[in-house]
């Protein structure tokens, strides 16, 4: 089948482009399991020109609907294709809105900046993989807001579309811009980038939007009248445009008003089932070398460790698991389809998955002699979980991740994070006893309550990780032993107990960092440090309110882009920014908020209620801890109000995919909180 | 060999958008065809066991090929058919395998063996913004002028090529195997470009351990001498004939025709 004239003619002139560009590879498509260019049918947009009829290809003439034009999407990861396509969330959506009648979804990662400068001197806009259509003829562009850093990107994506940068400058005909992912929990910043924001998670909630969009059109709906429409329809919809941030006469943030009585509180969408949402069958197979290269399957969403800090263990409760038969039954089916030669068990914290050792087992026994390794990115630091991991085999062991994030019980008290040095230790031990050498330990400093004596036991207790797994290893491999010591700032992220707390400033982030490295071993270990800078903007953005959108603006303007990339990242463009955007972006981290005053995501319902929030940051400073309601009983947060589930231990029901859980996102694997270890283990399964 | 293993050798062309993949990025790919076509393949030993797989000399980012080989070893004799099926039902098109035989184990491995590569370069006319225009005119070039200009430097014998910073000279006399063919229009004999305004070059390139000249760099020195900048190249990779800073007036198309076996007695065989 030809495909659209327009179409070809824009591949002809992206291909020239290959010769003076890297990596070419990440805009050519047609990789095993998308959708064929030649099932996009050469038809107008559904929403945009309902008026105009073509004739429809063979293939949408056996479809039931082909009497009205395709609805046409396109998925948009705001970073390179080598990040993006490794995102599950947009491989679930891609999968779920391609089954739907008559919907064609596409793909769409930000070129990297050499390519985008191309791009533009040549006059080509940015355009989808499958059919090389402008992104801007789509009737719906849906953006992953997977952290912070990706912000100035989202802009990029929307200027090399041709697509108003601004929700209120869009004509009639313009795509819907619907943003959605990590993000979305404070959609503020990035609020009057986009049409809509969808919060939570996003497998039911797809195919309402499409299903609305499409009926607003139908009825020849101005774009005002479709939002509305799409706000009441799609709960868990937030559209910006129906409120209105109310400022203090001290600047502070004072509420959201309603401007329209389609304004409601915006309940954040959640799959109580996610059997009924499998995962993608045959995921798209990149040629590329991207992160994460495997078939990956979701076992268990959510966390209900409590991590004070986690912002992903407050925001995707309830806990959800997937049943061993439909584990092991996706990931055999995965593999086949796929031909990737590697299947990895996802989730926040993969021990946590109560059928585990039985999934592995059979798992193992049925990829015997196809070279076939099966890897579990997300265990904790406890001798359970290197059982676990002894039962993938022998092979190469590539490294162990632990984050006991703080270097004293106390801080871990206060945090919340439920490992103590002794299981710490143990675990190490054990694991090098099994074979590993390498070790990577997370630390934050900034962290409530934190003083010197905190920050100097972060090396103390390296140099006894280091000394254990000296001692565990075979002498003759004493010398390979290595620890990695990664240390971030903490941020306080909306949705957690630590939402009031003030974050550190950039000086004080680096005085800390002097205190740390004062006294950590010198010999056996790699340090390294989240940008002071980088975290200061993390916060800012995190916390901010609608006003930041002008400073992510700006800086965009100023040549920001790509700024979770070190070497594009410039602070001084941000510096620039903020005052030209005139935001008080110290302000908004160092200031400690009280727990009465409103917050500009308080519109935002997660259905963990404030109140438990307001006791957790209580009984954080108490240094009391709060035990996992997985395993000891209900703590009261809210989510399981009303259901029948959570009056025993276990708020575990069935489970499914979460696009919105991107916990692999961003160079860095930005947000990796809740994290309790990653075993990244090694291969065969023999 | 080890006993019970059976070596397949494996045709596959590689053409359209795919022709941009890398060599690295080729051989994943192929192997994951093999995986979902479900063959019953060997292992190789060691530590970090995969499949046990050779191809052919790497084929440059942007080449496009007829042709490509390897060598793949299963466990199941399978007749070589019913294989080729079932490899072709899950192939991208693009990386799609045209034939397949079994060889014996003794035969030389693809990479020492085929040392023939033969090319052809399509000369294109390029419009304005950048377009190629097939069929929208004049050749850029004329073939006699092209040959003309293809003599002397044939006549010169070498060919100085700097690739990321670093010179390297080839000795035309080794590296060029054969004659090189230029038709006007695809092949089709007429002088002076034909209607279609593309010009065809067939060039047969000696491949060696030190590595083998770019056709489409020979190719893009020969016009850069005529005035005729290739610029905008539409199936090479960085680093070509191509004249920065004067205006791009034809662009290059690359397609490996042919690998082969040169034998004692100097004529060139099919690997199978």
């Amino acid at each position: 089948m030809a495909r659209k004239a327009g179409e070809a003619d824009l591949w002809a002139r992206i291909e020239p482009l290959f010769a003076r560009i890297e990596r070419p590879v990440r805009y050519i498509g047609g990789e095993w399991g998308a959708v064929s260019p030649d099932a996009a049918p050469a038809a107008p947009s559904a929403v945009a020109a309902p008026s105009v009829s073509t004739a429809p290809s063979a293939a949408a003439a056996a479809s039931a609907a082909a009497d009205s034009p395709p609805y046409r999407v396109v998925l948009i990861y705001p970073d390179t294709y080598e990040l993006g396509q490794a995102n599950q969330a947009i491989g679930i959506l891609y999968g779920l809105l391609n089954a739907l009648d008559n919907v064609i979804a596409e793909r769409c990662f930000l070129p990297a900046a050499a390519m985008a400068d191309a791009m533009r001197a040549e006059g080509i806009p940015l355009f989808s993989l499958e059919s090389c259509t402008p992104v801007s003829e789509f009737d719906l562009v849906g953006i992953t807001l997977p952290y912070e850093m990706t912000y100035t990107n989202v802009l990029e994506v929307l200027d090399l579309a041709g697509i108003a940068l601004r929700a209120a400058d869009r004509e009639k005909d313009a795509p819907l811009v619907v943003g959605g992912g990590p993000g979305a929990f404070n959609p503020e910043p990035i609020a009057p980038f986009f049409d809509a924001v969808l919060v939570g998670e996003g497998e039911d909630a797809a195919a309402e939007i499409v299903e609305a969009h499409r009926q607003a059109a139908s009825v020849g709906c101005s774009r005002p009248e479709s939002l509305a429409l799409l706000a009441k329809e799609v709960s868990g919809l937030y559209v910006p445009t129906l409120y209105e941030p109310q400022i203090s006469p001290q600047g502070r943030f004072a509420g959201m008003r309603a401007v329209s009585p389609a304004a409601t509180d915006v309940h954040k969408r959640t799959p109580v089932d996610l059997s009924a949402h499998p995962a993608p069958v045959c995921p798209v197979v990149p040629y590329m070398d991207v992160v994460h290269d495997r078939v990956n399957i979701e076992i268990l969403r959510g966390c209900s460790r409590g991590c004070r800090f986690c912002q992903a263990g407050m925001v995707y409760r309830p806990v959800r698991e997937r049943s061993a038969d439909e584990v092991v039954a996706s990931a055999i089916k995965g593999l086949r389809h796929t031909g990737y030669d590697e299947v990895s068990l996802t989730s926040l914290s993969s021990a946590d998955y109560s059928m585990l050792g039985e999934v592995l087992r059979r798992l193992k026994s049925r990829l015997v002699g196809t070279g076939v390794s099966i890897s579990l990115p997300s265990l904790r630091a406890d001798a359970l979980s290197i059982g676990m991991a002894g039962l993938l085999g022998g092979g190469k062991k590539a490294g162990l991740t632990f984050a006991p994030e703080a270097g004293t019980q106390r801080l871990r008290d206060v945090i919340n994070k439920n490992v103590t040095e002794k299981d710490l230790l143990e675990t190490v031990q054990a694991a090098c006893l099994a074979g590993w050498q390498r070790v990577k330990l997370y630390f934050m400093i900034g962290l409530p309550t934190e003083t010197d004596e905190d920050l100097g036991a972060i090396g103390r207790l390296v140099g006894r990780v280091l000394a254990e797994a000296r001692s565990a290893v075979d002498p003759k491999q004493r010398s390979g032993v290595r620890v990695a010591v990664s240390i971030s700032t903490f941020v306080p992220k909306p949705h957690t107990p630590f939402q009031w707390e003030s974050q550190i400033s950039i000086e004080e982030t680096r005085h800390r960092q002097s205190v740390v490295r004062e006294h950590m071993p010198r010999k056996g270990i790699e340090l390294s440090w989240h940008d002071a800078e980088t975290s200061f903007l993390e916060g800012m953005i995190a916390r901010g309110g609608r006003e930041v959108a002008e400073v992510i603006e700006a800086a965009w303007l100023c040549g920001a882009r790509f700024d979770a990339w070190s070497e594009q990242f410039s602070f001084d463009r941000w510096a620039k920014a903020i005052a030209e955007a005139g935001v008080d972006a110290a302000g908004i981290l160092s200031r400690e908020r009280d727990s009465e005053e409103p917050l500009p995501w308080d519109h935002i319902l997660t259905g963990v209620s404030k109140r438990y929030l307001v006791a957790e940051r209580e009984r954080a400073f108490s240094g009391e801890v709060t035990e996992d309601c997985s395993f000891l009983g209900c703590t009261g947060c809210g989510v399981c109000d009303g259901s029948s589930d959570c009056s025993g231990a276990s708020p575990h029901v069935g489970l499914s995919t979460d696009p919105g859980a991107d916990f692999n996102s961003g160079p860095d694997a930005g947000d990796r909180s809740g994290t309790g270890i990653v075993i990244a283990t090694g291969r065969a399964v023999r | 060999m080890s006993t019970g293993e059976f070596r397949l050798r494996i045709c596959y062309e590689k053409s359209g958008r795919l022709r941009w993949l890398s060599h690295l990025e080729t051989v994943r790919a192929v192997e994951r065809i093999i995986r979902r076509a479900g063959l019953r393949f060997a292992l190789t030993k060691g530590f970090n066991p995969h499949i046990k797989v050779a191809f052919g000399p790497a084929l440059p980012v942007g080449t496009a090929s007829l042709c490509e080989y390897m060598d793949v070893w299963t466990t199941r004799y399978d007749e070589a058919g019913l294989v080729l099926a079932l490899l072709q039902a899950v192939s991208p098109m693009g990386l799609c395998p045209v034939a397949a035989v079994y060889i014996p184990e003794r035969e030389p491995a693809l990479t020492v063996a085929l040392t023939i590569g033969l090319y052809r370069v399509e000369v294109l006319p390029v419009g304005a913004g950048g377009r190629v225009e097939v069929g929208a005119g004049a050749a850029p070039v004329e073939v006699g002028v092209l040959e003309a200009a293809l003599d002397e430097l044939m006549a010169f014998g070498e060919l100085t090529v700097e690739r990321r910073g670093k010179k390297k000279t080839y000795d035309l006399s080794r590296s060029i195997a054969g004659d090189v063919r230029i038709t006007g229009d695809g092949g089709d004999g007429g002088d002076g470009g034909g209607d279609g305004g593309k010009i065809v070059v067939e060039i047969p390139i000696r491949m060696g351990p030190e590595g083998a000249l770019r056709p489409e760099v020979m190719i893009g020195r020969v016009l850069e001498n005529v005035g005729v900048g290739a610029g905008a190249e539409v199936g090479t990779g960085a680093g070509s004939g191509a004249t920065s800073g004067s205006k791009a007036l034809c662009a290059l198309n690359v397609t490996r025709t042919g690998l082969f076996v040169e034998t004692d007695e100097g004529t060139w065989q099919r690997p199978m």
